[in-house]
């Protein structure tokens, strides 16, 4: 063994099998400068074991339990929630809704349709009444007639009377 | 307890029971706080990141299944939620040094001076080890702080075996160069 692949071994050391072990130990006995790097490692794990006699412990475990349960009991309550809003989105729910939105839908604009028709059958006959469908051509015609009134009436408005005296000045 | 036990407890609280938890939680605290604590270095953080670990266990306990054991899930989601923390900006920002007065000495025969010494070089291995990257400083502290075989350490990291060795190389190679400024200029005795 070159002292290379020794140096490339040695730090797994403790994880070769029995036989790579002999390999190693073999080119201990002929390598000093190999020797003294094992007694590097060696003296760092007994470094190493000393320092893990610090083992790290809660100083005070019962405290610690309760905040971890009041955490659990705080997460079944969240819990229900969240199952109540996976049950929401699921793929059942969500298509039941679809087909129910749709139904209605359909049903509302089948309705107005329905009304429209009427409507205009009654229309013909009758004047515009209130309650039934907006008609465009029935209202302007509702406002240039009110119009008319109000042009042929006197105003009483600030407004009229500026503008005539206006149309005075310019005449 | 018996394993027999164990998995019924398991099983009990993977259907909803919180009292067969709180044992689960009793029995497993102590490990998970070392671990947390070896990865993070302060209390607060330590025992915030087990109790997220219990959480994150109680949400997927119904998923458990005896193939693995509980210790290596446990052991994979602490492990997993401490490099997530790790690399968060704000962890970076309040990290401080390492806080010995909460730490347990095992052996009551040492005398005030050795303790010092342990003290000291806990300090050093622990500061040392916050300079490896992520993949290193898990596999050095599952390994050679937690005592994990290698197996285990591969179930826990989902690692194969070659690449944790790679790891568990670098990690020591750096920790020796480290250590080694240490004990050659303080010239001391190592305690056997």
């Amino acid at each position: 063994m070159r002292c290379k692949e020794f140096q490339q071994q040695v730090y797994l050391y403790r994880e070769l099998t029995p036989s790579e072990k002999k390999v190693l130990d073999k080119h201990l006995t002929m390598c000093d400068a190999c020797s003294k790097l094992m007694d590097q490692i060696s003296h760092m794990k007994s470094l190493m074991q000393q320092a893990n006699l610090f083992k790290p412990e809660v100083k005070n475990p019962h405290p610690l339990t309760e905040r971890i349960m009041r955490a659990i009991t705080a997460q079944q309550k969240s819990n229900v929630l969240d199952d109540v809003i996976a049950y929401l989105h699921s793929y059942l729910v969500r298509s039941v809704v679809s087909l129910v939105s749709i139904v209605l839908v359909s049903f509302f604009v089948y309705e107005q349709q329905l009304t429209g028709i009427q409507t205009n059958e009654k229309a013909s006959a009758q004047p515009i009444s209130r309650g039934t469908r907006l008609d465009m051509k029935d209202f302007l015609d509702t406002y240039w007639k009110r119009r008319e009134k109000r042009q042929a009436e006197p105003s009483n408005s600030r407004y009229a009377y500026y503008k005539s005296q206006k149309a005075e000045i310019k005449l | 307890m018996t394993e027999q036990e164990i998995a019924g407890i398991i099983r009990r609280a993977a259907d909803g029971d919180s009292e067969a938890f709180r044992v689960v939680v009793t029995q497993n605290q102590s490990f998970l706080y070392s671990v947390t604590y070896r990865f993070l270095g302060n209390v607060q953080d330590a025992e915030d990141a087990v109790q997220e670990v219990f959480v994150r266990l109680w949400k997927n306990l119904p998923q458990y299944r005896d193939e693995i054991k509980l210790t290596t899930w446990l052991y994979r989601i602490a492990v997993n939620l401490c490099l997530d923390v790790l690399k968060s900006s704000h962890h970076r920002q309040q990290r401080t040094q390492v806080d010995i007065t909460d730490y347990a000495i095992l052996r009551s025969d040492r005398s005030t001076d050795d303790d010092v010494q342990a003290q000291e070089l806990h300090r050093l291995v622990q500061e040392a080890a916050s300079e490896l990257t992520p993949k290193q400083k898990a596999v050095f502290i599952l390994r050679d702080l937690e005592g994990l075989p290698v197996e285990e350490v591969c179930n826990i990291l989902s690692m194969p075996a070659g690449n944790v060795k790679s790891n568990l190389y670098c990690a020591r190679q750096q920790m020796s160069e480290k250590l080694k400024k240490y004990y050659q200029s303080t010239d001391k005795i190592i305690l056997q």
